[in-house]
């Protein structure tokens, strides 16, 4: 309780590059290493760091295109840990177009919640495939078929991750858009746009880096941070953000297993109201 | 059905141990929640009898910090909220609904028992509710309900994996509501696909935004005046009416007004509030969307409401805790499509969450706990003609206390000079305070005898008793 109380008391400014830095979230981070096209196949691991509890899962993304080139595939992988110790889970295969929004075209979505010992629970699993046609999405989940209508300007959370490395710096026009956020929650009114450069040091070295600006219905606006090869580094919005971390996974598997198997009454947390 | 005292496989206070994970093995932590409940023989109260016909099932939707008037369809311009507006055209919205304490644990405690948080003993966050007095889960357990919790409790745990009387699928977050809800909610939407259909369920889904907010207004505290998103710079929500207001009040009230923020910096938080609210229904909606898609709509009684509300600037406030309508009226909302009336704002009666208990109880078929307090809302719901509160009541940290009458309201706090007397009618927002009015002395003294006569009704718990 004491160290929870002093990381609240010392994080009293909103989250950015720099006081991600002054909240020590940038401590292990390296440096990207090597090419990076974000027009072909690449794979990301994000740290996902919250104010409230530092390093708490990841975020994983790979992209791939179809070979005639109609399609691009994005797999999504992501685990948080929850307060109880338990970890939500969901694993995604998309399909986008090869358009400028990498807009949802069809896919497979899976979300469980795992216990403190790492077992699934049942009752509480989430398996759905969905498609886009005309307007409206058909999901399919179970024996059973719905049919949702949605606008037709769309994109995903997942697949922002995607477009805002292929925008175009200073030069971007703004993108209007619906979110389809984690594939079934609409919000509408999205609006990304170029925003500012800047630069960061990571492991002694001083990377430039541009930034984007999502706001819109729903959500705090994020900040999407690229270098100079268009990777995308952070995007931080409100009190959570996304650090690109290739032991994101490892450092949340070694902290669950630090911290044990349970945190059954949610003792030890803040008594804020 | 008498509560049984031969049940010896826990010992009191004693409750299950989590599921994991299977269906079986989820119902079955379930009924051990009940067997909780028949060992704990300091449970008082008239035991819960079954009624005839087929029994709802219950949907509990609980926001955190969410003020009544954040619903686009109650009028608010500066927020969307579709999936709450949904609850509201298929349901009755109470417009003058307040929460039985503005702070979270104490609120929580009075739904889920219908009795004052002086009573339960929760008066500040993060303690537990008195040992005999049974909650939703253990009395609709004891009903054959399969009772299932998701998301923060707070009683005393935050966020815990172990809830007398639920079955807990364990999700959210502390603090982080904008990540956490969404396990909430695909964990509601996992159960409400692939449950069994055998037995109702009474189900809670309690979020945490927007609660999200304390974490902004704390990380900007200090902000520099500037808007940091060029985009939203035509979007910010004008002031409130009453951001300006009467400062004879009494001191606790004072010190917890703390920013000293410009009109921009207040009007960027109150756009970022509605951001947290807006998040908030999206969640709803995917919970919502997996009862439609369950065929159970017709046969579930939803109910949704908050703990507390927010500042919003109002009185120049922010966040909770004390009794200005900001922060003590609460969206409420009763939704039984067919068999309620809907698209129904009732801006007449005068409700509190306390009413929850003996409203969940009456439309399962079950006698209420005999010390619940509150009234069913069924008859309103229905449409029928009723007698009704004359008045409802709220407390702070027990030493504050306020009774809102169909024209007034009246905040007295223990020990201090300073009272607060608003005509609700021709100030709905509390600007000038009329306690010193001579003309309005009787009325004031028929306040202060109204709360002194409830506060004597009080089965107050025996640790406020000796902390008063």
């Amino acid at each position: 309780m004491g160290k929870q109380q002093q990381i609240d008391a010392t994080r009293t400014k909103p989250l950015t590059l720099e006081t991600l830095r002054e909240y020590g979230a940038l401590a292990d981070i390296s440096p990207p290493a090597g090419r990076f096209d974000p027009n072909g196949t690449w794979k990301h691991t994000y740290q996902i760091w919250l104010v409230e509890r530092g390093a708490s899962g990841y975020l994983r993304l790979e992209r791939s295109l179809s070979a005639d080139g109609r399609s691009v595939g994005l797999s999504v992988e992501m685990s948080v840990v929850q307060a109880t110790r338990a970890v939500y889970q969901t694993k995604v295969d998309l399909q986008c177009a090869p358009d400028a929004l990498s807009t949802p075209r069809s896919w497979r979505i899976e979300s469980m919640i795992l216990d403190p010992k790492g077992q699934p629970i049942d009752v509480a699993k989430v398996a759905e495939t969905a498609t886009v046609k005309d307007g409206t999405i058909e999901v399919t989940t179970g024996k059973h078929t719905f049919v949702r209508k949605v606008p037709s300007v769309l994109t995903s959370n997942w697949s922002l991750f995607d477009v805002v490395q292929r925008l175009s710096g200073k030069e971007t026009k703004p993108l209007g858009f619906a979110l389809l956020e984690d594939l079934d929650l609409l919000k509408e009114g999205q609006r990304l746009s170029y925003w500012q450069t800047t630069k960061i040091e990571l492991g002694g070295k001083a990377i430039p880096l541009c930034g984007y600006q999502q706001t819109g219905a729903g959500i705090l606006p994020y900040q999407y941070w690229v270098d100079d090869p268009h990777r995308l580094l952070f995007a931080i919005s409100g009190v959570r953000a996304y650090i690109l971390d290739p032991n994101a996974q490892k450092r949340m598997e070694q902290s669950l297993k630090k911290a044990g198997p349970t945190l059954p009454s949610g003792k030890g947390r803040r008594k804020k109201g | 059905m008498k509560m049984s005292n031969t049940s010896k496989q826990l010992a009191v206070g004693q409750v299950a141990k989590p599921s994991h994970m299977t269906r079986r093995e989820f119902l079955k932590a379930g009924a051990l929640g009940g067997a909780v409940l028949a060992a704990g023989a300091t449970l008082r109260g008239a035991s819960p009898s079954a009624g005839s016909g087929k029994r709802p099932n219950f949907l509990f939707v609980a926001t955190d910090q969410q003020g009544l008037d954040t619903l686009s369809a109650y009028g608010c311009r500066d927020v969307a909220t579709p999936n709450m507006d949904r609850l509201a055209r298929t349901g009755v919205s109470f417009m003058e609904s307040y929460t039985a304490d503005p702070l979270c644990s104490p609120a929580r405690s009075s739904w889920f028992t219908g009795r004052m948080p002086s009573e339960t003993g929760v008066i500040v966050n993060s303690r537990p509710i008195r040992a005999d007095i049974p909650n939703l889960g253990q009395w609709l357990g004891q009903q054959g309900y399969e009772t299932v919790y998701t998301g923060k409790w707070h009683i005393p745990g935050s966020f815990s994996a172990e809830i007398p009387g639920f079955t807990v699928i364990p999700t959210g977050i502390g603090g982080q509501g904008n990540i956490g809800d969404s396990a909430v909610s695909r964990a509601c939407e996992g159960y409400l696909r692939n449950r069994s259909r055998s037995t109702p369920f009474f189900l809670v889904a309690s979020f945490l935004q927007p609660h999200d907010i304390c974490q902004w207004v704390s990380m900007h505290w200090n902000g520099p005046d500037i808007l940091p998103y060029p985009d939203i710079a035509g979007h910010l929500p004008a002031l409130p009416a009453n951001f300006d207001f009467d400062r004879r009040e009494p001191k606790r009230i004072e010190k917890l007004r703390r920013p000293s923020w410009s009109e921009q910096q207040w009007r960027y938080y109150l756009w970022s509030y509605y951001r947290h609210v807006e998040m908030v229904d999206a969640e709803i909606g995917r919970v919502l969307q997996a009862l439609d898609d369950s065929g159970e709509t017709a046969n579930t009684v939803i109910l949704f409401t908050s703990d507390h509300g927010e500042g919003r600037g109002r009185h120049h406030m922010v966040l909770k805790n004390y009794l200005y309508e900001e922060a003590a009226k609460v969206p409420l909302i009763v939704s039984w499509p067919g068999k309620m009336l809907e698209n129904k704002q009732d801006a007449t009666h005068l409700v509190s969450g306390l009413d929850l208990m003996r409203t969940v109880c009456d439309c399962a078929g079950a006698q209420p706990p005999q010390k619940a307090l509150g009234r069913s809302l069924r008859p309103l719901l229905e449409g029928k003609s009723t007698d009704w509160h004359e008045f409802v009541t709220a407390e702070v940290t027990v030493d504050g206390r306020m009774i809102r009458t169909p024209s007034y309201k009246y905040i007295a706090y223990q020990g201090d000079p300073v009272v607060q007397l608003f005509d609700m009618k021709a100030d709905p927002g509390e600007t000038r305070n009329l306690a010193g009015e001579t003309k309005l002395a009787a009325v004031l003294d028929d306040h202060r005898k109204l709360l002194r006569d409830w506060e004597a009704r009080l089965d107050v718990a025996p640790e406020v008793t000796a902390k008063k």
